[in-house]
């Protein structure tokens, strides 16, 4: 019976332990993929400039994080910014003039003689 | 028992491994997301002029150090008067350590000032330039002067004559991307000037202070005398730094520098108060590398101390210090055009480590 006992406490804290690194595995998955999104934002924006006026292209960008997450997408300062729930990551991009804002989901980009505009 | 036994055993095993394979893709994502931000950073600061457009250490929001095709100097050294913190953020480096500079096609590091990495100084007496070698820049000495140099940093050091002197600096010209030579009194005819065209010719940088006789043919610029002149700055372009107007006197000025049908164009920053024509510190091409001459490097810009106004090496172009005690370090290495007093070919290299 006291074997019993002992495994049980073993069991338990090991379920412990795991469920404390699944949060943070899960955790990192969410940074890791709103992450994902600031990158291939900012690269939709820097292949437009690269390839100049004429370029127009449709992408799709995620609705939400993983795990239901919500997420919003900002573009200013020459910087495009993924935020959600309270953390944000930006990465610089080659683009000081741009007008209209990207959207979660499908999103059309054009280089209108060196200005980039969604929508 | 046995059962029991195993299932610790396992648990054990199973345990670590579960918990190694998972930092590793932890550290995997970290070091795939480090190299994201280093490919989109210097990207776009060798490809953008950053925000605002005309940005300034107390307006920029993003960093980036372009204009018209080139790297501009005077935005690099904004971005330099940054505190760290401030400059981390310029980046979009929050919460990353970095590391900014420029090096030339050798590895040596930039400067803000006319010298370019390594430099050879021909020093017979005078030591005017040696403060501002003595900044960090690579640098070899020619000394032909009377008993031991001065204390200095130099990477080498030589004495003798100073024909032998100026001989062995020349014969080994293609190790150096400027020569200083202040105050010689030797004559072209004395030694080997053709290597010293060359070298010119070939691109190097030339400053020479005090007597021209060694530049008074043969390298694209009339050069002649008057005793005792002071000067007027007109422009102070990238060696001198005093505003247009400001009176400028020389404890022993003789030579001058003076336009000649055919020859260069001359770009005057300090002239002749009793004629214009002739530049008493003046630049000049010839062939692809420049001219500096400077008829005397003491004296004073209406009151200031001349030698401390001139940009002979200036600030090193680097931010940040080297990485320790990183657990992941990036580093991104992009060439690009400088725009200095010529067009200079540099590597930018951008280390981030958290």
């Amino acid at each position: 019976m006291a074997y019993v006992g002992v495994l049980l406490v073993i069991v338990l804290i090991a379920s412990l332990l795991a469920v404390d690194k699944a949060g943070d595995v899960q955790a990192e998955g969410v940074n890791s993929h709103a992450k994902r999104i600031a990158t291939q934002l900012a690269t939709e924006i820097n292949i437009a400039v690269e390839v100049g006026g004429g370029y127009m292209r449709t992408f799709v960008l995620p609705t939400r994080l993983e795990n239901n997450i919500a997420y919003t997408l900002n573009v200013s300062e020459q910087r495009v910014l993924v935020s959600w729930s309270d953390r944000s990551y930006s990465l610089p991009v080659l683009a000081s003039n741009i007008t209209g804002l990207p959207v979660n989901g499908t999103n059309v980009i054009r280089n209108v003689n060196g200005v980039i505009v969604f929508g | 028992m046995l059962s029991i036994i195993l299932f610790l055993v396992a648990l054990a095993i199973i345990v670590p491994i579960f918990g190694q394979v998972s930092d590793r893709i932890s550290q995997v994502n970290a070091q795939r997301e480090m190299e994201t931000r280093a490919t989109f950073v210097s990207e776009a600061l060798i490809k953008t002029g950053g925000y605002p457009h005309n940005w300034t250490a107390e307006t920029v929001r993003t960093a980036g150090f372009v204009d018209d095709g080139r790297l501009n100097l005077t935005k690099f050294e904004a971005f330099l008067d940054l505190p760290y913190g401030q400059a981390q953020a310029a980046l979009a480096l929050a919460g990353v350590r970095f590391n900014l500079s420029l090096a030339n096609l050798q590895g040596y590091g930039v400067y803000t000032g006319i010298s370019d990495a390594p430099v050879a100084y021909l020093m017979t007496g005078n030591t005017t330039a040696l403060p501002h070698l003595e900044h960090g820049i690579v640098w070899d000495l020619y000394y032909a002067g009377a008993g031991a140099p001065p204390p200095n940093s130099a990477r080498i050091v030589r004495t003798g004559a100073d024909v032998d002197m100026f001989n062995d600096m020349v014969a080994n010209q293609s190790a150096y991307k400027t020569i200083v030579i202040e105050d010689s009194s030797l004559a072209q005819a004395q030694v080997d000037i053709e290597k010293l065209k060359d070298f010119v010719q070939t691109g190097g940088v030339l400053v020479v202070t005090g007597s021209a006789a060694l530049v008074s043919t043969g390298f694209s610029m009339t050069m002649g005398q008057e005793l005792g002149a002071t000067g007027t700055v007109v422009d102070g372009y990238e060696l001198l730094n005093a505003s247009a107007g400001a009176a400028v006197t020389f404890n022993s000025s003789r030579w001058y520098a003076a336009n000649a049908s055919g020859g260069a164009p001359l770009r005057a920053m300090v002239v002749s108060q009793t004629n214009a024509s002739r530049a008493l510190i003046a630049s000049w091409e010839h062939g692809t590398g420049t001219v500096y001459f400077i008829t005397d490097a003491a004296g004073a810009v209406d009151g200031r101390d001349l030698t401390s106004l001139l940009s002979l090496v200036g600030r090193k172009l680097e931010h940040g210090t080297e990485p320790s005690q990183a657990s992941i370090v990036m580093v991104s290495n992009r060439h690009a055009v400088l725009r200095k007093h010529h067009d200079q070919y540099v590597t930018m290299r951008l280390i981030i480590w958290v």
